[in-house]
């Protein structure tokens, strides 16, 4: 703050107090709601206030659905999706930077407008293709030769599946482009000077120097695919496949007529919230760093 | 580690449509530490970078001790490089700094720490090697920058105006120490700048570069003393050399807007000239000379500079004398004429004028 005005000051106040109304208020509810009965959610709506029942409620969850597993599941995905996109993103992004290459520039915003195509709007063909990984490669084929091709694969109910289309992003790769433009150009020629080749030089000089940034984008990357529910929902259909936050849904009514459980739904909820938590606790030292680019 | 010649050829570098040298001839003396001087923008880091290998040349050959490097990566090159902003690894300590490039070439480790430890001695670096760049002064981190170079043992050196980011006290210590460096460690130096004071103290020779060509290329004293054009003439000395446009005539030398000169040359049809000569060079109060009207004096302790105008064209003097001068005052300056630097009107160049048989 550079105004020292009281007005302002009461504002930022107000304004921050609100956000963090906005934020942890639902929790709260969830909370509250998580620790009572059935029946009183059924006629009181989602508690206000928290009662005594979170332990029965959370055993009950914990009993009903393999919670378990599908936080393993939720785990491996999103470990393997932080994983490939850091690797795909680090790369790409030197590569971007640090090779002079005519097609350099048209490669980088190529992979920067894939940002206008979120996997949601794509759900059809991805969903196509993860059915069969050489769909495209046959299409083409009896396209151009008119010969037919008889292998496929199949990735749906898989952790590849799961997690494959979810790696490659162009926002990754932007982040460590904006990281790798503010190293000074200086530091690769000393580097070539000293008779480091572009991987010794992305090994010892570039990793160590964004691991601000590593942390970060693992951080983000980690919670989008954690909470990710759209493509579990389209690419698994085996319960042995499903992610704690396809999980939450086992406690909605499946049929007309059965009472909607909210104090599980919530349980669960909260359970879902826990792994997260953890991340961001250990990461958020770095993860400030490498978002606000104070890391070096 | 003696140092070992490098040859420059017909060296065309472009960037774009500038065009920065066009066919550049350069030799660098084996164990020599040359200064490639000039103002900003001439070429003199592009030359320095080609030589190094990180700039392509467009045309040319680069040849270090006999072998044409032209195509050769940087580090196969055998060539060190101290950069402006010191370009040190932020991550690692001053020792992993320093060592690095002893790493990359598969050095054993007790050879490693044996050749840090020698460079930190050389530069008393010692007490740092285990803090990082962030933590040290400027001065430091250019130490730092220096002692990586010079572990690497290779038969070059080049630096690229390593002292600009350092205040002019540190700049001075660093001057005393390159030199003192340079005569203990004898490996062929190349050093850009477009700071006339370190060219004049550290180089054996001096290359100054003026748009992508080389001006002159000779001792420091030469240059001062013995300017080939009256641009080497502006560049070289604080205050730079006065250079008066004159018309030479039999044996006087009529000083546009302002007196005459007699000179110790003769010339039969008069021709326009351009004389130059030192500040301090210029007599004060002489008997026998031209009159200048004084514009302002500055006191500098140790002499002081005096401003001064023949007609139009202005005149510096340094004086050692303590004799009063108030502005508007009319003094007399002698122009010794040993001491005068010709040059032809139309393009600057150097007359070259015998007298009694040897050259002035």
């Amino acid at each position: 703050m550079v105004e020292r005005h009281p007005l302002l000051k009461a504002m930022t106040l107000t304004l921050l107090a609100l956000s963090l109304v906005f934020a942890l208020g639902p929790i709260y509810l969830a909370l509250c709601s998580a620790s009572a009965t059935s029946q009183q959610i059924l006629v009181h709506g989602l508690a206000l206030l928290p009662s005594s029942h979170l332990g029965e409620n959370l055993s009950a969850v914990l009993h009903r659905a393999d919670v378990g597993h599908m936080l393993l599941n939720s785990c491996v995905v999103s470990l393997i999706v932080v994983a490939g996109k850091l690797a795909l993103a680090s790369t790409s992004a030197f590569a971007a930077v640090y090779f002079r290459s005519r097609i350099r520039h048209i490669v980088f915003w190529g992979t920067f407008i894939t940002l206008l195509l979120p996997l949601e709007v794509r759900i059809v063909p991805t969903y196509a293709v993860a059915s069969d990984l050489f769909e495209p490669l046959h299409t083409l084929l009896l396209a151009m030769t008119g010969l037919q091709l008889h292998v496929s694969l199949n990735l749906l109910d898989s952790y590849a599946g799961l997690s494959l289309p979810l790696m490659a992003s162009a926002t990754g790769t932007f982040l460590f482009r904006q990281f790798y433009l503010t190293v000074p150009t200086e530091l690769s020629e000393a580097a070539r000077m000293d008779g480091a080749g572009p991987l010794r030089f992305f090994i010892d000089i570039l990793l160590p120097l964004s691991k601000a940034n590593f942390a970060a984008l693992g951080t983000i990357v980690f919670l989008t695919t954690w909470k990710d529910y759209m493509w579990p929902l389209v690419a698994t259909s085996r319960p042995e496949m499903r992610t704690m936050a396809l999980g939450i849904s086992t406690f909605l009514p499946t049929e007309t007529g059965q009472p909607p459980e909210w104090n599980l739904v919530m349980a669960a909820a909260l359970i879902a919230l826990a792994p997260p938590l953890v991340v961001i606790g250990l990461t958020q030292r770095w993860f400030v760093r490498g978002i606000t680019g104070v890391g070096k | 580690m003696s140092g070992t010649a490098i040859q420059v050829r017909g060296l065309s570098k472009r960037f774009g449509q500038r065009t920065i040298m066009d066919q550049l001839d350069i030799d660098f003396a084996a164990g020599q530490f040359t200064v490639v001087l000039g103002p900003s923008g001439c070429g003199k880091s592009t030359l320095l970078r080609v030589i190094a290998g990180l700039e392509e040349a467009d045309q040319g050959t680069v040849s270090i001790g006999g072998v044409d490097v032209t195509r050769t990566p940087p580090q196969s090159r055998g060539c060190a490089m101290v950069f402006q902003n010191y370009a040190l690894y932020p991550h690692m300590s001053v020792r992993d700094n320093i060592g690095y490039a002893l790493k990359l070439a598969g050095l054993e480790r007790a050879e490693r720490e044996r050749r840090i430890g020698e460079a930190a001695e050389l530069l008393g670096l010692r007490d740092l090697l285990e803090r990082k760049p962030a933590q040290l002064s400027g001065g430091q981190r250019q130490r730092v920058a220096i002692g990586r170079a010079i572990a690497r043992r290779q038969r070059v050196l080049l630096f690229d105006e390593p002292l600009s980011n350092l205040d002019a006290k540190l700049r001075h210590e660093m001057r005393m120490e390159l030199r003192r460096l340079h005569n203990e460690i004898g490996a062929t130096t190349i050093f850009v700048t477009h700071d006339q004071v370190e060219a004049m103290t550290l180089a054996d020779r001096v290359v100054l570069l003026n748009q992508g060509q080389v001006e002159q290329a000779d001792t420091p004293m030469a240059l001062y003393h013995r300017p080939r054009s009256i641009f080497v003439a502006g560049f070289i000395g604080t205050p730079p050399m006065n250079v008066l446009t004159a018309t030479h005539a039999g044996e006087d030398v009529a000083i546009d807007g302002g007196g005459t000169l007699r000179a110790n040359v003769r010339t039969d049809k008069p021709t326009a000239v351009k004389i130059g000569i030192r500040p301090e060079a210029v007599e004060l109060g002489a008997t026998d000379g031209v009159a200048a009207k004084v514009e302002a004096v500055e006191d500098l302790g140790s002499h002081r500079v005096i401003y001064t105008r023949i007609g139009q064209q202005p005149v510096l003097a340094i004086d050692h004398g303590r004799r009063a001068l108030i502005p508007n005052e009319t003094v007399c300056l002698g122009f010794p004429p040993q001491a005068i630097s010709w040059f032809h009107a139309a393009n600057g160049e150097r007359i070259e004028h015998t007298f009694k048989g040897r050259q002035v």
